[in-house]
């Protein structure tokens, strides 16, 4: 038992029985196969999701822009005065003047109000300054130089792009909670279903467990074949779930393009590389450990030492 | 060797299943335990085989103390030893041939040595030609055989049976006590627990009796009478 080809000859004998068992009952496997798929589906989704959408969040993060509306009619000298003070000022590190026929320019060409607008007779736009903050000022300090600014008397309005960044970094927040939750949820009921399943099959295999203790079979030699069924039986079940969320994906990604193409978003909804890795690996583990210690402690019912 | 002594089983009812059991078995020994049904005869089979422990007193094996050994080692002194059941515990989903190489199997032995002693003790035991049969197609007294088959792939140096001619007429029975007498005359223990008065009489062998739980007589001329 001490060489390295003695534990390698009964971890293959072990598997090459779980594989037997595996083939040896095809309708339970593979319903147990498809539970397991079915049970992985919801959390691999939402963690899938929630990985695009925390990419998304990251592109959007590093603009950190605050869009400075001045009052109507604002004086030449007074708005590059202004531009000046915030060109020089260290929290800015971009700054970008619209004026008003520009911006309406730019509305006319990009919206469908073209000739709505052609009936003003004034331009309703003010000139608008788009601040980009430095990336070393945090949340609150970003927001606390938009109300800086709004307190200048030549601004109107200065809003932040960041408040909705907060809103979005708040949801991914509760997101994150929920996948967390319901992937713990999702990942017991696996388990319980391969623990049920690993009593189920001791009982009906107790009298091939006691022969194989009379005869000098050690506890480890009876419980590989179970772990390794587990594996086998959890490994396909999470490559399924895999190929199952892409398929749900490939079925909503046309209506989901509709939607953010509204917002100017590239977001897309693929399996990531977190759950393409940690599905399958994280089932694998909490079921490989579940049914050890059901296996182990179904033994101890087992009359026979 | 094998040494009892004081050995003593008592259920957790309170029942009494052995009481002050004193017997050495020499190595190479051929005995047979009698006495009648609930004598302690198979209690005392399962307490050799650590399949229970004793309540009290002590089993050594070799000069060695047995009896407390901790569970994780109890698997591989039973390697030491083969078990003839009464009722055969067979697998019966299991070829004749796969039954035979379970302890094998569990022993991480060699698929080549496992196939040549598979078919070394089939041939032994007369069913060599059967290896590929499951269990249900042979007759009561051929998986007796495939039972003893199993006992011995293993090379044990202990054969324990517990009443291995039970369901069997008596010129099966007397076939199945000749093979024991086979492996006993290569050296191998062997103690055998049967009520067949018949039998035991026609193989000149000790022969220890047990009555009510506790040993009433031994046949050895090394041990004492014990009164009742």
């Amino acid at each position: 038992m001490s060489n390295l080809s003695d534990i390698l000859r009964h971890q293959s004998s072990g598997l090459r029985e779980a594989v037997q068992q595996t083939l040896a009952q095809p309708f339970t496997s593979l319903l147990t196969i498809f539970s397991i798929a079915l049970a992985l589906c919801l959390p691999g989704l939402l963690l899938s999701t929630l990985e695009q959408m925390q990419q998304s969040n990251i592109s959007i993060e590093g603009e950190r822009k605050i869009n400075v509306f001045l009052k109507m009619n604002s004086a030449d000298e007074t708005i590059m005065g202004l531009v000046n003070q915030l060109t020089n000022d260290e929290r800015i590190i971009k700054l970008e003047q619209i004026n008003p026929d520009a911006a309406l320019a730019s509305l006319r060409e990009k919206s469908e109000f073209g000739n709505t607008l052609d009936a003003l007779t004034d331009n309703p736009l003010p000139t608008t300054l788009i601040l980009t903050a430095a990336t070393t000022l945090e949340n609150p300090a970003i927001e606390s130089l938009a109300q800086e600014l709004e307190s200048y008397s030549e601004v109107d309005q200065a809003r932040l792009d960041s408040e909705y960044l907060q809103r979005i970094a708040q949801l991914g927040k509760f997101m994150r909670t929920l996948v967390t939750i319901v992937a713990i949820l999702f990942l017991a009921l696996v388990c319980l279903v391969l623990m049920n399943n690993a009593r189920l099959e001791i009982l009906r295999r107790r009298e091939e467990i006691e022969v194989t203790k009379l005869v000098g079979g050690t506890d480890g030699y009876i419980i590989r074949p179970f772990v390794y069924q587990a594996l086998i039986l959890c490994f396909i079940g999470s490559l399924l779930a895999l190929l199952l969320i892409s398929l749900i994906f490939s079925a909503i990604s046309p209506a989901l393009a509709d939607l953010v193409s509204g917002y100017e978003s590239t977001f897309e909804l693929k399996i990531g590389r977190k759950t393409r890795l940690y599905l399958p690996v994280i089932t694998v583990l909490a079921a490989v450990t579940a049914t050890w210690i059901t296996v182990k402690s179904t033994l101890k019912n087992i009359y026979i030492q | 060797m094998i040494e009892l002594k004081h050995l003593g089983k008592r259920y957790p009812g309170g029942q009494e299943a052995l009481l002050d059991i004193n017997l050495s078995i020499d190595k190479g020994e051929m005995v047979f335990l009698s006495g009648h049904s609930g004598a302690g005869k198979s209690t005392l089979l399962r307490l050799l085989a650590l399949i229970e422990r004793p309540t009290r007193g002590k089993i050594s094996l070799n000069d060695k103390v047995v009896s407390n050994l901790p569970a994780h080692s109890i698997p591989y002194y039973r390697r030491n030893i083969g078990m003839i059941f009464q009722d055969h515990r067979l697998l019966p989903d299991h070829t004749i041939a796969d039954n035979v190489a379970l302890p094998l199997r569990i022993s991480g032995v060699d698929q080549s040595v496992i196939q040549r002693r598979v078919d070394a003790a089939l041939d032994k035991v007369g069913l060599l030609k059967r290896s590929k049969f499951m269990p249900i197609e042979l007759s009561t007294g051929q998986q007796q055989r495939v039972g003893i088959a199993r006992a011995v792939v293993s090379r044990p140096s202990i054969l324990l049976a517990d009443e291995p001619t039970g369901n069997l007429d008596h010129e099966l029975s007397m076939d199945i006590m000749k093979l024991f007498q086979e492996f006993n005359d290569v050296g191998v223990t062997v103690i055998i627990a049967s009520h067949d008065q018949a039998i035991m009489e026609s193989f000149a062998k000790r022969q220890v009796e047990l009555k009510e739980a506790r040993l009433v007589s031994d046949s050895a001329a090394h041990s004492e009478e014990v009164d009742v």
